[in-house]
């Protein structure tokens, strides 16, 4: 970890794991806040439901397209293992972490034509609106997500394109290396997270 | 990692004003603003005007509007350039114009250095603390008479929704804010907070929400107090929509300061610095950042609903398309409860943190002090309900949400009795900041007392919506969280700045302050009682005497702030008399350091080896200053 200015000779720099501990950490608690805003919105989904105010839960016709759903949870998934298997893989990371970041990119554009082929409007009853307000901040959500595992792709080719690369002879990876194994890791680990509450959505908001 | 930087000549002035800082900042959040404007003007139309088309409001455009505004902001101030360089893959840095070379242009644009958020967060909290606190003035005014005679219902409500908003808003940060920030890298024995850059984000972006909600003056204000209670919201203007971007941008500041808070209080321990030995203050500050990282994002959620309700026309807090009213009152509960601890927990952190500093003697209990402060962060999540005891909730409910409301009393009660066994035969010194300790006990005792009253449902019936559960909550919230952030000014300043601050004028504040407090409080109870309700600009004429009184003493409440800020002002910025680096005779880490702090706090990462109260031992153990090796 490098700071923007060089530190004097007589000050001792700061242990070096303790940023790599503040990433493994910082992910962890991340999967807690973004639980948390989700779980306003299953609320929401079990409160009015329950309530059904005025019989208008649904209104009409009101059935969320289950073979989109489906397809947007298998790229989810697809995308978490291939960002799981390239933290895990240093030296595939670049094509796995592409592929992954792509599917996280291509579930928003199927997302958005969902939205264009539904048969109801967010006014159409309590469903409704959980409906596009979850998915809507879903798709928020991942945006945001697929901003960070771009990050960790373009350090991976820049690293790459600079030669750096782990030395064998100590058996211990350099600073660099090891900083980004940790962010690789503490993306995939929220990302995948991430997308085990997008199929928690899918059940909710599909199947039950 | 802060850094002692190379010394560079300083680029001329003008090239100065137009870099990343808060000038540009402020002209691109106007550029911003207007742009969302614009883009809402050309998206919306009649039919998407679900709640105010009648009135030709456009709630996209505002929306929109503070959006990007907001955007604008952060790019002046330079929070893109460090994202834009990490998407082209260059190494991360920590780092970002903290050397003292920069001069107090580091206060006016993003900086990382710990201790210079943590001074603009002092006066960016003031600021907003002074606004509220006016408003809280024009308020009593307004009640001198039974009937309205300065201001209308609606800008009196309004009126009572902006002091609420900005206190319960922009307070809720202002002992982790400033204090935390400053304090807990030091107390710990780190250099910094694990991600700068966040906690430089989380002011900025908690000053522009103050912004925000300042603007609902010009757009019909909202009439829904700080609570934002539906259906009145969706009956409000478009001024709503700035309270709504307010708590949204605030949720927002509060879970990343949270988060923050948190990753550096697990990971950045310095060697010796173990769970036992943290100093209560930094244990109050992980218990509130729990609840800050859990509890504001649903309330972000229910804010973003709301939001969609007003523009893409979903109906979560609309009964007629199915959604309801109650679900506004469930969300913003389990964030507002939570919330009342986020802003009472680091006041019982300051109380118990400088106890054993003024009475010379250990913490008493400590592990109790902090079972108590867990135990609270915990429970706090399980009573949300007693706020909807009228509301309407199903009746099984009331005896559980009773239960728990009651039971937290106990974990509080532990931190109480902490307190008290401190004090209990210590060499007690009534110095500026102990009296404001003292008076933090006095008035939390009532406000705890009367809160007892508020958690059953059979009182609470009586007592709910009036000056009575208004008297509670000043008690507990100005009585708690007020006089021990002054108590911690009083006793951190003076470190943090490395002037004195005048200990007759601190005296003097604090007398005035507690007299006029109790003055000014103490009566509501028995209004409440006599069936004032809250939110309502008229009342009974007999109860003219008792209004009157209460607001002449809030006055005084308004003039003892005036002899603080003097204080501030003629010790700060005129007489600037030194300060010695441990004026209070303090045992904690910081005040080992010299002042002013350096900017990289620690030549080397010092090494604790003793619990952190170690009064009435001698010789006093400091931190030793030996080789890094990780934390225990």
């Amino acid at each position: 970890m490098e700071a923007s200015a060089p530190l004097a000779p007589h000050i001792e720099p700061e242990p070096r794991e303790w940023q790599l501990r503040a990433l493994w950490v910082g992910a962890r608690m991340l999967c807690g806040a973004a639980s948390f805003f989700f779980m306003a919105f299953l609320f929401a989904y079990f409160y009015l439901r329950s309530l059904d105010v005025n019989k208008n839960w649904k209104i009409g016709h009101v059935t969320a397209p289950t073979g989109w759903g489906i397809v947007i949870v298998v790229v989810l998934v697809a995308s978490a293992v291939l960002l799981r298997m390239a933290s895990r893989q240093p030296t595939s990371a670049l094509p796995l972490g592409s592929a992954a970041l792509g599917l996280a990119l291509l579930s928003i554009v199927l997302q958005v034509i969902t939205w264009t082929t539904l048969g109801f409007g967010p006014a159409s009853g309590g469903y409704a609106s959980v409906y596009v307000g979850w998915t809507a901040w879903y798709a928020v959500f991942t945006l945001a997500c697929a901003y960070w595992i771009e990050t960790q792709i373009a350090s991976v080719w820049r690293l790459s394109k600079e030669g750096v690369q782990r030395p064998r002879r100590e058996g211990v990876p350099s600073d660099d290396v090891e900083l980004l194994g940790a962010g690789l890791e503490a993306c995939s680990f929220f990302w995948a997270f991430y997308v085990a509450t997008g199929v928690i959505a899918f059940v909710v908001l599909y199947l039950v | 990692m802060s850094a002692i930087a190379v010394t560079t000549e300083k680029p001329p002035v003008w090239r100065r004003l137009i870099g990343f800082n808060l000038l540009t900042a402020i002209v691109l959040g106007v550029v911003g603003y207007l742009i969302g404007y614009w883009i809402g003007g050309r998206i919306n139309t009649p039919s998407t005007s679900f709640f105010s088309s009648d009135a030709g409001e456009n709630d996209i455009s505002v929306l929109l509007g503070y959006g990007f505004g907001v955007f604008g902001f952060l790019i002046g101030l330079g929070f893109a350039n460090y994202p834009i360089r990490r998407m082209l893959g260059h190494p991360p840095t920590l780092a970002e114009h903290e050397s003292a070379d920069e001069g107090i242009g580091r206060y006016f644009r993003l900086c990382t250095d710990h201790k210079v958020v943590a001074m603009q967060y002092m006066v960016g909290i003031g600021f907003f603390f002074a606004i509220g606190g006016l408003n809280a003035m024009l308020i009593r005014s307004e009640l001198l008479q039974p009937n309205t005679h300065v201001f209308g219902p609606n800008q009196y409500l309004t009126l009572v929704g902006l002091h609420g908003s900005m206190m319960m808003g922009m307070m809720t940060s202002s002992i982790l804010g400033p204090f935390a920030n400053w304090l807990v890298p030091l107390m710990i024995g780190s250099r910094r907070m694990a991600f700068p850059r966040i906690e430089a984000f989380t002011f900025w972006v908690l000053m522009a929400a103050g912004v925000v909600l300042l603007t609902t003056i010009f757009l019909g204000g909202f009439q829904t107090g700080w609570t934002g209670y539906e259906p009145l919201g969706a009956q409000g203007t478009v001024g709503y929509d700035a309270y709504l971007g307010f708590f949204a941008l605030v949720g927002v500041s509060m879970t990343l300061l949270g988060f923050n808070l948190l990753a550096t209080i697990i990971t950045m321990r310095a060697p010796g610095m173990t769970w036992t030995r943290l100093p209560i203050f930094v244990w109050g500050v992980l218990s509130t950042a729990i609840l800050m990282l859990l509890a504001s994002p649903m309330l972000a959620a229910a804010l973003f609903m709301g939001m969609f309700d007003r523009t893409v026309q979903t109906g979560f807090y609309v009964p007629s398309v199915g959604g309801s009213s109650f679900l506004w009152q469930n969300l913003f509960w389990v964030f507002g409860h939570p919330e009342v601890y986020i802003v009472a927990l680091p006041g019982f952190a300051i109380a118990l943190e400088l106890l054993p500093v003024f009475c010379r003697k250990p913490l008493w209990g400590y592990r109790i002090a902090v079972a108590g402060m867990l135990g609270v962060t915990l429970l706090s999540f399980f009573v949300w309900q007693h706020h909807l005891f009228v509301s309407g909730i199903n009746a099984d409910l009331r005896p559980f949400y009773m239960l728990s409301t009651e039971l937290i009393s106990i974990p509080t009660g532990f931190i109480f009795l902490c307190a008290m066994g401190t004090l209990w035969r210590g060499r007690i010194r009534l110095t500026v900041p102990m009296l404001f300790v003292l008076g933090w006990a006095f008035n939390f005792l009532f406000g705890g007392i009367s809160g007892v009253f508020l958690s059953d449902a059979p009182s609470d019936v009586t007592t709910h919506g009036s000056f009575f559960s208004m008297a509670h909550f000043h008690y507990t919230i100005m009585g708690g969280l007020v006089f021990t952030f002054f108590a911690g000014i009083y006793y951190w300043i003076p470190k943090m700045t490395g002037y004195k601050l005048s200990e007759t004028l601190g005296k003097i504040h604090f007398w005035t302050l507690f007299i006029a407090f109790n003055a000014t409080f103490g009566p509501l109870f028995a209004l409440g009682f006599m069936g004032m309700p809250r939110r309502v600009v008229t009342y009974p004429t007999n109860l003219q005497p008792l209004n009157d009184w209460v607001s002449i003493w809030a006055y005084c409440i308004g003039l003892s702030m005036l002899v603080f800020l003097y204080n501030v002002v003629s010790s700060l910025i005129f007489k600037r008399e030194p300060e010695v680096a441990n004026a209070w005779n303090s045992k904690s880490p910081e005040f080992q350091l010299p002042t002013p702090v350096p900017v990289h706090d620690f030549d080397r990462i010092p090494v604790f080896d003793a619990d952190p109260y170690p009064y009435g031992v001698e010789p006093a153990p400091v931190p030793a200053v030996a080789p890094a090796g990780g934390a225990a």
